[in-house]
């Protein structure tokens, strides 16, 4: 229920933004009569005729489906700029974080088995043992944490929807 | 003399600052190609099975024609470059096994991805829809509608994604519960696979093999062995799966370019804090004088 109200906000939202810039004829205004147009087209086939309908089908296949891989893909180059510009050893802490980054990061490629036979068995100790249990504790604290915090709703000691000074 | 060190200092510096400040294009085409590269001429670099990939494959191995396998792609286009592979090897190792597949997404893009890749597929193999196979396309709500379908999957998704009822669709004559699923394959690149290890393995003992997306391998780990009996983690566990199929696919096309693009990372990181730990002691040092 939420994610469709919300799809309809957006809807809405991003609407209203791209009228108002093709209006005030701000920079690169046809893009947006691009955008509008794009969003039209996908509502009034996928909306009567279904999702399997072939002109549907083949936007999504031939449109969508490559600008989605890359918009993700283009992430990745982000990721290598930031990993030469922010990933720095300012403490102890991420001193070992990014030692164990770097041996679980060839554990996972092949190359790193080629280098030296004891990446793998590294980079896998790392994420069965620390990873693992640390990963165990927050999930544990997690159930915990979920049921105080319905025992305290339930009980009546937290009042999340009531009013501040409320009755 | 003193105006020698600062030279000297000033000198190493700049080399520090300019080393700090590579314009962010540069680091861009250098990724270009340390991914163009491996993909035209292969390294060939070997690949060897690890444990968790081994155990998904013999357990998709057991599987056989009277096996009903819930095979759920809750995954979008973003998944596709790392788990497209994976999704084929899996699907073509279960075809393999003649086992029974319902195909079904709670991604709101995985009814395209099952649609455009693996019906085709399907469709090429000597089975019959409706009998061997059945597509319930997308169902919403989450973990929410996962616990409802581990009891009574009519009630979530009423009818296939041509619109007939299932009760019309002779494979699934006598499934409508967790209980009659043999085995759960999720492909995943977020929380998908949590909801049916909480609701359908915890409940019914049902078995799940997760394909993710490397990102959550980590978060998923504590399920493994027991809550999840396999696991295909991220592209390296995919062209894991391509080898032992015998099927090299797009996934060991792009080991190499994981290889070198990483290698290249690693570098980057090692580089990005020589500049920063040597500037940080050249500006200690200028402090001194």
């Amino acid at each position: 229920m939420l994610a469709s109200f919300a799809l309809l906000f957006g809807l809405i939202g991003t609407l209203i933004y791209h009228i108002k810039r093709i209006s005030v004829k701000s920079k690169q205004w046809y893009m947006s009569i691009w955008v509008i147009f794009l969003i039209f087209i996908m509502i009034i086939i996928g909306v009567p005729y279904s999702t399997n309908h072939p002109t549907y089908q083949w936007i999504y296949k031939n449109w969508y489906q490559p600008l989605g891989t890359t918009v993700y893909t283009i992430l990745g180059f982000y990721i290598f700029s930031a990993a030469y510009r922010a990933f720095r050893v300012r403490s102890l802490d991420s001193g070992i974080l990014l030692i164990s980054a770097i041996l679980v990061m060839l554990k996972n490629v092949p190359i790193g088995e080629a280098l030296w036979t004891g990446f793998p068995i590294i980079g896998t100790w790392i994420l069965t043992v620390p990873q693992l249990s640390g990963n165990r504790v927050i999930y544990l604290v997690l159930a915990v944490g979920m049921f105080t915090l319905g025992m305290r709703i339930i009980l009546w000691y937290e009042r999340p929807l009531e009013r501040r000074g409320g009755t | 003399m003193k105006d020698l060190l600062k030279e000297e200092v000033g000198h190493k510096m700049s080399i520090l600052e300019k080393l700090g400040n590579v314009d962010r294009r540069v680091i861009y085409w250098i990724v270009v190609f340390c991914i163009a590269i491996p993909y035209i001429r292969p390294l060939g670099i070997p690949i060897s099975i690890s444990n968790v990939t081994q155990t998904a494959y013999n357990e998709i191995s057991k599987l056989n024609q009277n096996s009903i396998v819930w095979f759920a792609v809750d995954i979008g286009v973003g998944g596709l470059p790392e788990l497209g592979g994976g999704i084929v090897a899996v699907f073509d190792h279960v075809i393999k096994t003649n086992a029974k597949i319902i195909l079904v997404t709670g991604a709101l893009e995985g009814t395209l991805l099952i649609n455009d890749i693996l019906i085709p597929k399907i469709e090429k193999e000597t089975r019959t829809y409706g009998i061997d196979y059945v597509n319930l396309g997308y169902f919403s709500g989450e973990e929410v509608a996962k616990t409802r379908l581990a009891t009574d999957i009519r009630s979530v998704i009423p009818n296939d994604i041509y619109e007939t009822t299932l009760d019309e669709i002779p494979i699934m004559a006598n499934i409508n519960q967790a209980t009659d699923i043999d085995l759960v394959i999720c492909f995943d690149s977020g929380i998908s696979v949590d909801g049916y290890v909480r609701q359908w393995q915890s409940r019914f003992n049902t078995k799940i093999i997760g394909v993710f997306a490397a990102v959550i391998v980590p978060q998923h780990y504590p399920f493994f062995p027991t809550q999840i009996v396999g696991m295909i983690p991220g592209q390296r566990g995919c062209a894991e799966y391509e080898l032992l199929i015998g099927k090299p696919g797009d996934a060991i096309k792009t080991s190499d370019v994981m290889s070198v693009s990483h290698i290249f990372m690693i570098f980057l990181i090692i580089l990005g804090n020589i500049q920063f730990i040597a500037s940080k002691y050249i500006k200690g040092d200028k402090r001194h004088d």
